[in-house]
């Protein structure tokens, strides 16, 4: 039978010992809902069991629970076991990520290439005089899709209920935990077809302009492209200007002089943003989004 | 009210917490004395703690958690 989730939970420090818990209190919901699932618990949870798995099963989810950093989810052997190079492993498929901030970066990756990544753009923090509340909040999102909502409603319904969740915590007098809970909140994103990362969600400046006027599209604008339109339009500005400004003056036009270096820009400008778009149709051709 | 204040207050109320209370943040776990330890000397950890539980208090004053 082909397995609906994968759940992998490595264990080896103290905070490890929580996200194994919650965990398995996600595999007890799959199992009432009579789901089928595989997991990696402690010692299993492993990168070549985990691409093993992922692999041979193209239709399965993917739930991490353990620690996490901007670019990769962490195994039990403190060695990722899905980084930037194996993000591949994660096209197509629903991804839940209770561990900190690989939404930043990993997350973004993988909705390039048709997943849904559920996670958090930042360190994730708690207290344990409210172990059970965090549980609930962690997991909130995962049994809402078990339970058949759409990721946006997933969404919605967990922020809700973190917010009630905190009141809650304050009311009771834990008021960090409370902090806690609303920071956490407001850092669980979601990346769907139709609910795209947030430009701030990219280091660099002008990654953030382009998703800004672009939307979707400016994710997938690569370096080179945006390069190349650079460089070919600088060129033209300095062929334009020493053609005003010098051309006209001189007996030899084919001297060492702005012109050429112009052209030479708006050549080299061009031939990027064609090899980038010709590679482009490439994988389109091969049906993956890039 | 000032930074210090708010840090007072966050240091008196983590000293009011039961010995088994710990913060957790990323990898790191912290029991109550390492958590004020932390607060009197990192800076940006401060900052963060500062942050959160004005940002709380915002929300709470503005009824927008519910």
């Amino acid at each position: 039978m082909n397995p609906e989730w994968l759940i992998v939970a490595p264990y080896f420090d103290e905070v490890t010992k929580y996200t194994l818990d919650e965990a398995k209190d996600v595999i007890a919901y799959l199992e009432e809902k009579g789901i089928v699932y595989f997991s990696l618990l402690d010692s299993e949870a492993v990168q070549k069991n985990t691409e093993k798995i992922l692999t041979q099963y193209p239709n399965c989810n993917f739930g991490h629970w353990n620690h996490g950093s901007e670019d990769a989810v962490w195994g039990d052997d403190e060695k990722a076991v899905i980084d930037l190079s194996n993000v591949e492993l994660l096209k197509g498929r629903d991804c839940y990520n209770s561990n900190c901030s690989s939404a930043k970066k990993l997350g973004v990756e993988a909705w390039k290439l048709g997943a849904v990544f559920w996670g958090y753009t930042d360190l994730v923090s708690f207290t344990t005089d409210a172990a059970e509340e965090f549980k609930e909040a962690f997991n909130y999102g995962i049994k809402r899709r078990i339970d058949g909502f759409s990721w946006k409603e997933c969404l919605e319904k967990t922020k809700a209920r973190m917010s009630e969740l905190a009141d809650a915590l304050v009311d009771a007098g834990k008021i960090l935990a409370g902090a806690c809970m609303r920071q956490d909140r407001d850092i669980l994103v979601c990346y769907t077809a139709d609910s795209p990362p947030e430009p701030d969600t990219s280091w660099c400046p002008l990654r953030k302009l382009a998703v800004k006027f672009t939307k979707s599209a400016g994710w997938f604008i690569s370096r080179k492209f945006a390069v190349g339109i650079a460089l070919q339009w600088s060129g033209f500005a300095l062929m334009v200007h020493d053609y005003f400004e010098a051309c006209e003056l001189i007996d030899n036009p084919y001297t060492i002089q702005g012109f050429w270096f112009g052209l030479l820009f708006a050549v080299t400008g061009f031939l990027f943003i064609t090899s980038d778009v010709v590679n482009w149709i490439k994988k389109q051709m091969k049906g993956v989004r890039r | 009210m000032s930074e210090n204040q708010i840090v007072d207050a966050i240091r008196n109320y983590i000293g009011k917490q039961d010995n088994g209370w710990n913060f957790v943040r990323g990898r790191e776990v912290l029991t109550k004395n390492q958590f004020i330890r932390r607060l009197n000397v990192d800076k940006n950890f401060r900052k963060f703690m500062v942050k959160i539980v004005v940002a709380q208090t915002v929300e709470i004053l503005g009824g927008k958690s519910t």
